[in-house]
């Protein structure tokens, strides 16, 4: 039967562009001196990450953050750098904003993607 | 010279003829095979090659392929057969379907799918198919790929893939391009002939092709050619217009997919004339006022011609080695 909850956001404000640094140094430049950009880096002009690594982040992304992204929030606009980023996620993990998960569609393909 | 529309316009007698002195320099001499085995599809570019194929080795030193499988489009091969013999080559037929079978092509491919789609079975007319954001020149979307179900009653649902759904459903389907490159081999090593390749331009250098499969080659002699110069040497070597004019497709997946849907992202009139624009270093003011589109739009597309190239040079790069190795020469070689 289907219900709907609400899950909370499991990010504290102010460590997700930490949590976005490391992640991506450690996934997608396999580098051991961390990220060496800056936060406004576009991930795609760099060359940072290429569209599957961008799958990659958006799965990521919904399981780290707890949150449910649809496919037209998949902008350059939302993941295209750190800060870019790390906004999207605050505006979806804010309370009044976050939305009501579909259990049964969470359960048979992850986060509604 | 100013960017205008007409830049790409070629001498297509003059292009033919230096293409044919090409193949028969490269295959006869330097490789020193006896002729050239063509897949054909029904489609323009490989219409195209088989032209020149004939031109360059004569009819009796050219293997025109068909390799159909489970999901091909019937018309390919009925336009293959009909091109081939008025070109005055026996069309060879290989349906490659029970080794993809053997490989689990299908049964991998569709496992990938049921993972996001449980509903989804071929055996009751499921149909599916992968593409990318159509909008290239609209916004700044991410070419995330997603899945496209079409129900036995022609109704569509198309999500998003994650990326193990996505990689798993492409590596199944690349089958059917490496065993297409096997089947071809299997001909010109039996006849020591070349087999030669059917990429265009576009294909080759945005990376639309799979590594060890339809660029599995030993020639490739459109590979410098936009598609919209393909169609030029189409005409000037009388290819039929019912080749000419079909919608490009990809003819791998089981759901209908054009090209220009499955990953090119815009009509090959409009990106042919960007790339070269981009190529050549235009700024983009200049070329949105000749094409009728914004700076803005013009950047985007430069963006993903850069970003393609980018993406898929894994695709386009020899075997790596770490020492010296002996590269091929002129000479003959031990095959």
């Amino acid at each position: 039967m289907l219900k709907f909850v609400r899950k909370e956001p499991m990010a504290v404000s102010g460590t997700i562009e930490n949590e976005l640094r490391a992640y991506i140094s450690s996934n997608f430049l396999f580098s051991e001196s961390g990220f060496p950009y800056s936060d406004d880096t576009s991930f795609l002009q760099e060359g940072l990450i290429d569209s599957l690594g961008v799958m990659e982040l958006v799965e990521w992304v919904s399981s780290a953050f707890n949150i449910q992204i649809r496919a037209e929030e998949v902008t350059a606009e939302n993941f295209d750098s750190v800060s870019r980023l790390a906004a999207y996620i605050r505006r979806k993990t804010a309370p009044a904003e976050a939305a009501p998960v579909l259990e049964e569609t969470a359960r048979t393909h992850g986060n509604g993607l | 010279m100013g960017f205008n529309k007409r830049v790409l316009e070629i001498d297509a007698a003059a292009e033919t003829n230096r293409i044919v002195a090409a193949l028969r320099q490269t295959v006869l001499r330097r490789m020193r095979r006896y002729g050239g085995v063509v897949g054909i599809s029904g489609g323009v570019d490989s219409a195209v090659v088989l032209a020149l194929a004939l031109r360059a080795f004569g009819p009796q030193k050219v293997i025109a392929l068909m390799l159909p499988e489970n999901d091909s489009d019937p018309e390919s091969e009925v336009l293959a057969r009909r091109y081939a013999q008025a070109c005055g080559v026996t069309a060879v037929l290989e349906n490659i379907t029970p080794a993809l079978e053997g490989f689990g092509c299908y049964a991998r491919r569709d496992e990938a799918i049921r993972r996001v789609f449980p509903e989804y079975d071929a055996a009751k007319g499921y149909k599916a198919k992968i593409v990318l954001p159509k909008n290239l020149l609209e916004e700044d979307t991410v070419n995330v790929f997603s899945l496209t179900i079409v129900d036995p009653n022609g109704v569509e649902q198309t999500k998003p893939l994650f990326p193990r759904d996505f990689l798993q459903i492409v590596a199944a389907s690349n089958f059917k391009q490496r065993t297409r490159m096997a089947m071809l081999y299997y001909h010109a090593e039996s006849n020591h002939y070349a087999v030669i390749g059917t990429a265009n331009k576009n294909e080759h250098g945005q990376g639309f092709f799979v590594k060890h499969g339809d660029a599995g080659v030993d020639v490739q002699p459109i590979a410098h050619l936009y598609k919209t110069q393909v169609y030029q040497l189409a005409e000037y070597l009388k290819v039929p217009e019912e080749i000419r004019n079909r919608v490009p497709t990809t003819d791998t997946y089981s759901a209908p997919t054009s090209q220009q849907e499955f990953f090119f992202r815009l009509p090959f009139e409009v990106m042919d004339l960007l790339w070269f624009a981009q190529e050549h270093g235009y700024p983009p003011a200049e070329v949105a006022a000749v094409m009728g589109l914004t700076e803005v739009q013009v950047q985007r597309a430069y963006n993903e011609f850069t970003r393609k190239q980018r993406t898929t040079a894994y695709l386009r790069m020899a075997p790596v080695s770490f020492g010296a190795v002996q590269e091929g020469t002129a000479r003959a070689e031990a095959s």
